[in-house]
């Protein structure tokens, strides 16, 4: 069998915090890693890390100790700004409140992702934008606010925000977490076309074993900690 | 990076009209402040200096020690100076003025020259009648037409000035002297001051330099002080006591007014968006997108407070002018362009710290904020 490279690799992973006197560990040695293209699911009870780690393999804080590897370069060592600028060229973050900015249409949502991209030319930008949105069934709904779209449409919007820059991996923070069963599965559809069609490599958590166990593998984490595995079949 | 204002900058101050409302309008009257303030005296400088530089006069002639701002000084002299002044060489007229402020006619404090008319006919002071006759004696006035407009004045009607009633006998075209003119003699009275005189304005010889008439005078009469007609605008502005520090502290103030406003403002709108701080940093947003995010929210705020800070400094001087007609606000473009930039300066400067301090908040810590 062909051995697929790993996009992205966790050694020795820990983060603590200081709470008061007391120092919380919410990420406890993990070793861990994720194969380009494959999708991966990552479940536990609250406030066993599973946030954390996330963030961490998204550059967005540094680790106490351990190192993170996306694609063959340790992120643990890159300055703030160079951790941004990885996190704009070869991340995205879909969050379970989708965290839209309510002032900008669906449209305009993707459009500012862009400028944070760099992207220039307005109108090459917009169509860019209406482009993802028609791939995520949003197409006629463009130029709409946030809070005229329903929470699974608002939640479509943020996975076509998150997709702008076509990035190599995709962290989602509990994406159906927030939605009902039906809207649920449309995005775990948008999900799987995405993950199937495109290569896309996602990291998901999910507090939801149907929705686990549409992914390829599946993590179980507990007091910040890998404690089980599950292939699928 | 091409400065251009980011998606958000927009959104974010229809999105919160109030506080953006405040900033502009803190701007504005910052703007407004300084136009005004500046126009004012600059413009009352340029009238009243206009207005005795018309007077034809090439030299004026005072006390040593007393004000070139005629009216604010009590100091006197004989007005036997004038026989002595007209014995100076190249001297070819002289007309003593006395100058009493007053405040009665049209509630803006207003000289009243008192003069000799032929003499201060023949240094150049030529009223050209519009209405009515020239002044003769007793209490006879005459004002300006702008006066008389402003305030309804017709000739034959009585004015009460210094507890006593004045006739108007004429109105003379306005932008020479005084606003107000009465018979030297009267006001010498009424003043408790015979045979004095505040000023004496000189004509000199044709084709005499008034400079050298000036030392002239300088060197045979001393005790008094001569000021060049040609000079005058120049000599008030140096005389009045603080007028560049006037300036300085209209402007210091204006900037600390806008800094501290837009300081606040944009400090807790960084406040109330941390978690939107929050989502941009996880998107990659750098810091430098941050801040130019922040900064340009600021400066679109302060350009429209400062454009709306000029219109709003005209509508204050159409109020005050019809108001107080007399007043003059001057608008330079010098003047209007530094009150701009100083309003610019101020919001950009409230702005940096806040803007610095959301390009510098831990994403997660961001995130996480609810």
């Amino acid at each position: 069998m062909e051995q697929v490279p790993s996009i992205l690799r966790t050694v020795g992973l820990e983060k603590s915090y200081d709470l008061g006197r007391t120092k919380v560990r919410a990420v406890c040695g993990i070793d861990l890693s994720v194969q380009k293209g494959e999708f991966v699911s990552i479940m536990g009870p609250s406030g066993c890390g599973k946030s954390t780690l996330l963030y961490l393999i998204g550059g967005m804080t540094n680790p106490t100790r351990g190192s993170v590897f996306v694609a063959d370069t340790d992120i643990t060592h890159l300055s703030d700004s160079e951790r941004t600028a990885l996190r704009r060229e070869r991340i995205g973050f879909v969050f379970q409140r989708f965290n839209l900015f309510p002032t900008l249409s669906a449209e305009g949502n993707v459009c500012l992702a862009q400028e944070i991209q760099g992207a220039r030319g307005r109108k090459a930008g917009v169509e860019r934008a209406r482009e993802l949105l028609k791939w995520v069934g949003l197409g006629e709904k463009a130029g709409r606010r946030p809070y005229e779209l329903s929470i699974g449409e608002q939640q479509r919007v943020a996975i076509a925000r998150a997709l702008v820059g076509m990035p190599e991996i995709l962290l989602a923070d509990e994406p159906t977490g927030n939605l009902d069963t039906e809207n649920s599965w449309q995005i775990m559809k948008v999900f799987e076309s995405l993950n199937e069609k495109h290569g896309q490599t996602i990291l998901m958590i999910t507090h939801n074993p149907e929705i686990a166990a549409r992914a390829d593998r599946t993590i179980h984490m507990r007091d910040g900690r890998i404690v089980n595995v599950e292939e699928d079949d | 990076m091409s400065f251009s204002f980011p998606t958000l900058v927009r959104a974010n101050i229809f999105q919160r009209r109030t506080r953006a409302g405040i900033a502009i309008l803190a701007v504005a009257i910052e703007v407004t402040a300084v136009m005004v303030l500046v126009g004012l005296t600059s413009g009352t400088i340029n009238e009243v200096s206009g207005r005795i530089q018309a007077l034809g006069a090439d030299i004026m002639f005072r006390p040593a020690g007393s004000s070139p701002l005629l009216g604010l000084s009590d100091t006197t002299m004989p007005e036997a100076a004038v026989d002595r002044l007209l014995e100076v060489e190249g001297v070819d007229s002289a007309s003593p003025v006395m100058i009493w402020p007053t405040s009665e006619v049209s509630g803006a404090p207003t000289n009243i020259f008192g003069i000799d008319p032929e003499p201060f006919e023949r240094v150049g002071g030529e009223l050209e009648v519009l209405d009515g006759r020239r002044l003769q004696d007793g209490y006879e006035i005459i004002v300006d037409r702008r006066l008389a407009s402003t305030e309804g004045l017709t000739v034959g009607q009585e004015l009460e000035i210094l507890g006593q009633s004045w006739t108007i006998v004429g109105i003379y075209r306005a932008g020479i002297g005084s606003r107000m003119m009465v018979p030297l003699p009267t006001l010498q009275e009424i003043l408790g001051l015979p045979n004095k005189t505040h000023v004496v304005f000189l004509k000199v010889d044709p084709g005499v330099q008034p400079r050298q008439v000036s030392s002239r005078i300088n060197s045979e009469l001393s005790g008094y002080e001569t000021t060049l007609m040609e000079q005058y605008a120049e000599v008030l502005r140096e005389n009045i006591v603080g007028l560049d520090q006037f300036n300085g502290a209209i402007s210091s103030i204006a900037v600390v007014l806008s800094f501290l406003v837009i300081l606040l403002a944009m400090y807790t709108s960084i406040i109330e968006r941390t978690r939107e701080i929050g989502i941009l940093k996880a998107l990659g947003a750098s810091k430098t997108y941050i801040m130019h995010t922040i900064m340009s929210e600021s400066v679109l705020l302060c350009s429209i407070g400062a454009a709306a800070g000029v219109g709003l400094a005209y509508l204050t001087r159409w109020a005050l002018v019809s108001r107080y007609p007399t007043l003059s606000v001057e608008f330079t473009m010098e003047w209007m362009i530094y009150a701009i930039l100083l309003g610019l300066a101020g919001g950009t400067l409230g702005a940096f710290y806040p803007a610095l301090r959301a390009a510098r908040q831990d994403a997660v810590r961001a995130l996480r904020h609810e």
